[in-house]
């Protein structure tokens, strides 16, 4: 394998860890996959667009703007799709409602801008820049949930719900705000995807569907994997593309299935390790 | 109304029926239950183009591969405990139902093309949508009767509360595995119907998004009603052209002038309108309508009959 294959088998990576962190950090949450997240990358893809290509903003100014809001979407979703139903408990219903929200908004991005690829007038980012930003978040998510009140609440209420709500922690808020910091972060990860590879209604699509993949062959439970499965997955993928193993239509679902299995062998060799143990179920872990 | 809308709705129809035992039972999502369709249509088509068999056995043998496509997920069901990794396993089964069609034999990533029609003559096309309507209404009449029986009891149990049933000395897993058979073997009849009718097959017919239109019907209707199954078609797929978006296109083109891009075409924008409105609805039966409107339906039925008598 040549260093380029590498170096953009990790570029890849890292874009898709920057999707993949954040579905990790609602999964901890919920124990939901928040498939409409994609959407909520070319919602912030499309917002950098407008207000740099059509309303000539700089990007240092558009890139708060579409910040805020990103977050605004990721909490009206919330509010609209999954607050009712996290009082059911039913995690199938979280994720058909939010498959919902993802048909919507993909088509009346659609509707909009119509289904063509757009482009940033902007140079292919460099990959220490993908690199600094990805430690930068992955740092302050740390700091977030080991370091602060907030972070202490969160894995309250992930490991029990019930008694953190006797000890006097809204749910809802911290939900909510879960929520508006996944959605925030989807805002690097729509620029630097949209500096490569232009912006049309399914980017958030085609990146989330990785970033999914990263995401269960990690487990969902911790940062640090998501990273690193995030890297390998990117290094696959460049492998079979450069390779023609696969063509571009089974990539992502060849990455899925593969996630998935593994996810299924590794809960069963946990499952059965636990049982010989006698061991109960772990609770939430950050790393 | 056009004998292809009726084809569809019924191979639709047929389908959802399928996912609505799995849905109404064993308290399942399958989220990739074109797999079943895509599994039956491939296998229906290339047994007849490659070793002409006749088309009835073809059928039988496309309800076995459905079958076998929709017991891996209750299979899964099984390894991963039981929670939302067996929603991912439907889309395992879609992964393999995408590789089923892109092998060379099926035509890859070009369609399969040239498939031997069901019925030859003049008008075989009207004759193969009354074919595949009084399929659809027997499909509908088995349901009925599958209701009533033990083995549906069982499933429901099943799904339910599977400690209740361990303890009356059934296997849930067992039973979850049969409906999701019944199911699998369904779509697998629905999808021996597709290659024939319209001539050509894609791996794109069978993806996400029209599993996601199953779920939808049946959630709609409500869910292991197959009444419910017919209202709900009813509603999502002639009910977005009574609601004329085309009206909406002018609003939409001003608002992309306003972005600073070029409006898209009218009929992109139609058509996603539509879309952006059954997933819209999607989020309204989960969130709000659980039930589904059957029994907004049954209430309404009652309450005239009541009427009518006084």
């Amino acid at each position: 394998m040549s260093w380029d294959i590498l170096r953009e088998g990790l570029r890849l990576g890292a874009k898709v860890s920057l999707a993949a962190i954040p579905y990790s950090l609602v999964y901890t949450q919920l124990r939901m996959f928040n498939f409409a997240f994609g959407e909520v990358i070319t919602f912030a893809g499309y917002v950098l667009y407008v207000l740099t290509r059509a309303k000539h903003w700089p990007i240092w100014a558009a890139l708060p703007v579409a910040l805020l809001l990103s977050a605004a979407l990721g909490a009206l979703i919330e509010r609209v799709a999954y607050r009712r139903l996290m009082e059911t408990r039913d995690r199938h219903l979280l994720l058909v409602s939010s498959i919902g929200v993802s048909i919507v908004l993909q088509n009346l991005y659609q509707a909009v801008f119509g289904s063509r690829t757009m482009y940033l007038d902007r140079p292919e980012t460099p990959w220490f820049a993908v690199a600094c930003v990805l430690a930068l978040e992955v740092t302050g998510l740390l700091v977030l949930l080991q370091r602060t009140s907030f972070g202490n609440r969160m894995a309250a209420i992930a490991s029990n719900r019930e008694l953190s709500q006797l000890l006097g922690i809204n749910p809802t808020v911290v939900y909510a705000s879960v929520f508006m910091i996944a959605s925030a972060l989807a805002v690097p990860a729509a620029f630097f995807e949209m500096s490569d590879n232009g912006i049309a209604p399914d980017m958030g699509f085609q990146i989330g569907m990785l970033a999914f993949a990263a995401a269960v062959l990690a487990g969902m439970h911790s940062i640090l994997w998501t990273l690193a499965a995030s890297f390998v997955l990117g290094v696959v993928v460049v492998v079979a593309q450069v390779g023609s193993f696969l063509n571009d239509r089974l990539i992502w679902v060849a990455c899925v299935v593969f996630a998935i299995l593994l996810a299924g062998l590794r809960r069963t060799l946990e499952r059965r390790k636990r049982v010989s143990r006698g061991e109960d179920r772990g609770v939430w872990n950050p790393l | 109304m056009e004998s292809s809308l009726i084809i569809r709705l019924s191979l639709f129809g047929i389908s959802c029926i399928g996912v609505t035992f799995i849905l109404g039972c064993a308290r399942r999502f399958p989220l990739g239950f074109a797999a079943t369709l895509s599994a039956g249509a491939y296998t229906a088509a290339c047994l007849r183009m490659f070793t002409g068999i006749p088309w009835p056995a073809c059928i039988l043998f496309a309800c076995m591969s459905g079958a076998l496509i929709g017991a891996l997920p209750a299979v899964f069901d099984k390894a991963l405990e039981g929670d939302e990794h067996v929603v991912f396993s439907w889309m395992v089964a879609l992964g393999f139902a995408e590789a089923i069609g892109l092998m060379q034999i099926t035509g890859g990533q070009h369609s399969l093309i040239g498939i031997p029609p069901l019925l030859e003559g003049t008008n075989a096309f009207a004759h193969a949508a009354w074919l595949v309507v009084t399929v659809f209404a027997v499909v509908v009449a088995f349901a009925y009767r599958f209701r009533r029986t033990n083995a549906y009891e069982e499933a429901c149990l099943a799904g339910l509360n599977p400690t209740v049933l361990s303890m009356a000395g059934r296997s849930s897993y067992t039973t979850s595995l049969k409906i999701h058979v019944v199911g699998g073997t369904l779509g697998g009849l629905a999808g021996a119907f597709w290659g024939p009718v319209y001539g050509t097959l894609h791996p794109s017919l069978f993806g996400l998004p029209e599993s996601v239109v199953f779920l939808l019907v049946c959630l709609i209707g409500g869910q292991g009603e197959p009444l419910g199954v017919i209202v709900g078609l009813a509603i999502v797929f002639l009910l977005p052209p009574l609601l004329h978006f085309d009206g909406s296109v002018g609003g939409f083109a001003a608002l992309s002038r306003s972005m600073g891009v070029a409006p898209p075409d009218p009929d992109v924008v139609v058509s996603s309108l539509n879309q952006a409105f059954l997933g819209l609805l999607l989020v309204i039966s989960v969130v709000w309508l659980q039930r589904g409107v059957m029994p907004f339906v049954q209430r309404a039925w009652i309450s005239m009959r009541h009427r009518r008598q006084h």
